[in-house]
């Protein structure tokens, strides 16, 4: 009960507030660049898997489209080193009396400024339909210039963001999606395989 | 008392709100975690799914190989069921097989994994026995007349040419006589096979460069079925000018071509026509440049002497000679003719003139020489045949490839299935009622009638016949023929011939 070293245990001196302060602020400005690098990381990780989590998605459903097709029916035939990125097919829908049916004539390609992939169906005809799977499909494939050249090491010269090309009865389906974000920096994911056509 | 109540107050104060502070961070960083922990599960799940729906298509396209592989070995294509599926790794599969028209059969194959599930079909065309690579056969008695030349070629490698070393094949379910004599000696350049419980019988002046063999089994004629068209007409053609039938399906009740008059035949073209009948003087042109033609003719045939008969190619698969007749009736091919092309009439007595020469083979319930006629097995049929017994894929097509809502994440529980008790693929095909003649290792006949599940094909050493529910096997590479030839090298007793003996086996 000692009023005097009572008083003195209630409070600070500035100079020990001001030091506090200044390791609070220390804290506190170590602590929000470590969040804020981790929330970036994190976005940066977050968008890189959005890419390839859509560029698997897109890649399987034109895998799928195709791999019913029958390999003469595809238009046009390109082999390596050339590619198109449209391609036309027709899958099987059975047979009857003898015959197989086919199904109307299906396209996979790129459209409007080249970043769209879509399926369509009877393109061009009144019945068309069109449905675009994906549009941030990069404008070459990932590492390729438009110079005449291979410039990626894939066998392909100057292949646009998305590129098949026939060997024999399998068609290699090649594709680029790109994603800038809002910093202005692209972020590129590239897929590709292999499908034969089983008709 | 009152300065150290105030001390405590404040004490308390400073506490809780450093608590609330604690508090709300710890919330902050939960509700982070647990968004983060979300999107990630989310994404995880998206591509577990994704992997699932890759996983079950290769499963389903797996049953469907192994349903496949089934009918290649003449099996029905049934493998498992939706009550007892096969397992293969993580997942399971069944394939279900329906028999459509014209020997073909849809094979429907379901592959679960995790929650996805897959449904791909086929429609495969089953092997077919054509007999075309017999050469020349008869299921009745044959009779070789002095005179006749038989010879084999192979047009893949050029135009006939009689010093061909392919040989011919002489093939009949019963006996065979084959007589010669001085001035018209009988030349065979090739094998000469009987029927199981006759021989060959040769008297005179006959040369025969190959076998002479013995059947284990008479050889079963395949049947065929005439196409289903509308018939038009009848139709007597007399006139200078040529009759054409273009390309297309045509039925016709009758079909004469008088004297002087002609017929042109344009294929592709399928022809059925009831009677066909070329008077003498009379010429039916096939022209085959366009495709293959098909001409069955159901009742009678009568290409009489002195008429006429032209291939426009080489190749006997694109003239196709099909006689269908309900009753044993009778053909009579006394055209003058070099005939590249395929005759089967396996209801019919087919007569050849010595001026109708056949360049392909002829199959017939009954096959009749007059006078020293000319025959020439084109060894091309024997690939084709091959060819033919294989089973043929014509359509495949996914039908389902989805995610169905499951509150199980694997199939054996969604479905309530024990995993220990499910078949490999190769087990879980259909056990079927097999009835079987084969040879054993020491080259004697054995029958086995029962479940397949219940023979051992290691017995087996040479098919023979073998019917899986009343329905006879085709299996490729299983050459009656060929059989015949290694039964003869066995019954030869060639040593040290095991390490090259091929056992046939199930798969």
């Amino acid at each position: 009960m000692n009023p005097k070293r009572t008083h003195k245990r209630g409070g600070f001196t500035i100079i020990e507030a001001l030091i506090a302060m200044a390791l609070v602020g220390l804290v506190l400005t170590k602590l929000t660049m470590v969040v804020t690098q981790a929330q970036k990381a994190h976005t940066n990780e977050v968008a890189t898997m959005v890419l390839e989590d859509q560029a698997a998605q897109v890649l399987d459903r034109v895998a799928f489209a195709i791999i019913g097709s029958d390999a003469d029916t595809i238009d046009p035939v390109v082999e390596a080193p050339f590619s198109t990125d449209e391609l036309s097919f027709r899958i099987s829908m059975g047979v009857e009396e003898g015959e197989v049916i086919w199904g109307n004539p299906e396209q996979i390609g790129l459209r409007g400024d080249g970043s769209q992939l879509y399926w369509g169906q009877n393109v061009g005809e009144v019945e068309e339909r069109i449905v675009v799977w994906c549009n941030t499909v990069s404008e070459m494939l990932e590492g390729e210039l438009l110079n005449g050249y291979d410039d990626n090491g894939n066998s392909l010269d100057d292949e646009l963001g998305l590129s098949f090309d026939k060997n024999g009865k399998s068609i290699t389906i090649r594709m680029t999606l790109v994603k800038v974000d809002k910093e202005g920096r692209s972020r590129e994911v590239t897929e590709q395989t292999t499908v034969t056509c089983r008709n | 008392m009152i300065r150290k109540h105030g001390l405590n107050g404040s004490k308390k104060r400073s506490a809780g709100s450093a608590l609330v502070m604690a508090l709300m961070s710890v919330s902050v960083v939960a509700l982070l975690a647990t968004t983060v922990l979300r999107y990630a599960s989310t994404v995880s799940n998206r591509q577990a799914s994704a992997v699932d729906r890759k996983k079950a298509f290769y499963l389903a396209d797996a049953g469907l190989a192994e349903a496949f592989c089934g009918i290649v070995c003449g099996r029905s294509g049934m493998v498992g069921s939706e009550e007892a599926p096969a397992i293969l790794g993580e997942g399971l599969f069944w394939v279900q097989a329906t028999e459509l028209e014209d020997s073909r059969v849809q094979l429907v194959s379901v592959g679960m994994v995790g929650r996805a599930r897959a449904q791909l079909s086929i429609v495969v065309r089953k092997g077919i026995n054509t007999l075309m690579d017999m050469g020349f056969f008869s299921d009745d008695k044959m009779i070789v007349e002095p005179g006749v030349e038989i010879d084999g070629y192979d047009s893949s490698k050029g135009e006939y040419d009689a010093s061909s070393p392919n040989r011919a094949r002489l093939i009949s379910n019963k006996a065979i006589d084959i007589s010669g004599s001085e001035a018209l000696p009988t030349v065979i350049d090739g094998d000469v096979v009987s029927g199981p419980d006759d021989r060959v019988n040769v008297k005179g002046e006959v040369s025969i460069t190959g076998q002479m063999l013995v059947s284990p089994e008479s050889l079963v004629i395949p049947v065929f079925s005439t196409p289903r068209v509308e018939y038009v007409d009848s139709v007597n053609i007399d006139s200078p000018f040529p009759y054409v039938a273009a390309p297309g399906v045509l039925g016709l009740r009758e079909l004469s071509v008088a004297r002087d008059s002609e017929l042109v035949l344009q294929g592709p073209s399928i022809l059925v026509i009831d009677d066909l009948e070329l008077e003498p003087g009379a010429m039916m042109s096939l022209d085959t440049s366009g495709g293959v033609i098909s001409l069955y003719v159901t009742n009678s045939l009568d290409l009489k002497p002195g008429s006429t008969v032209t291939t426009s190619g080489t190749d006997p698969t694109k003239a196709l000679l099909f006689v269908n007749q309900e009753s044993s009736g009778v053909a009579n091919l006394r055209a003058n003719a070099e005939f590249y092309g395929i005759v089967f009439a396996p209801n019919t007595t087919v007569h050849i003139a010595e001026t109708f020469e056949v360049f392909g083979a002829v199959g017939a319930l009954s096959l009749l020489f007059e006078g020293p006629v000319k025959l020439h097995f084109d060894h091309m049929l024997v690939a084709l045949a091959e060819k033919l017994r294989k089973p043929t894929l014509e359509s495949w097509k996914v039908d389902e490839l989805s995610i169905p809502p499951s509150e199980f994440s694997d199939p054996f529980s969604s479905m309530g299935l024990d995993r220990g008790c499910l078949k490999a693929p190769m087990a879980a095909l259909e056990d079927q009622e097999l009835d079987i003649t084969y040879l054993d290792g020491t080259g004697s006949t054995q029958c086995y009638i029962g479940a397949e599940s219940g023979f051992d094909w290691d017995q087996a050493d040479v098919l023979v016949r073998a019917t899986r529910d009343g329905e006879v096997v085709v299996i490729p590479n299983t050459d009656t023929y060929d059989k015949v030839n290694k039964k003869d090298s066995r019954k030869r007793g060639r040593k040290g011939r095991r390490h090259g003996k091929r056992k046939r086996r199930s798969h």
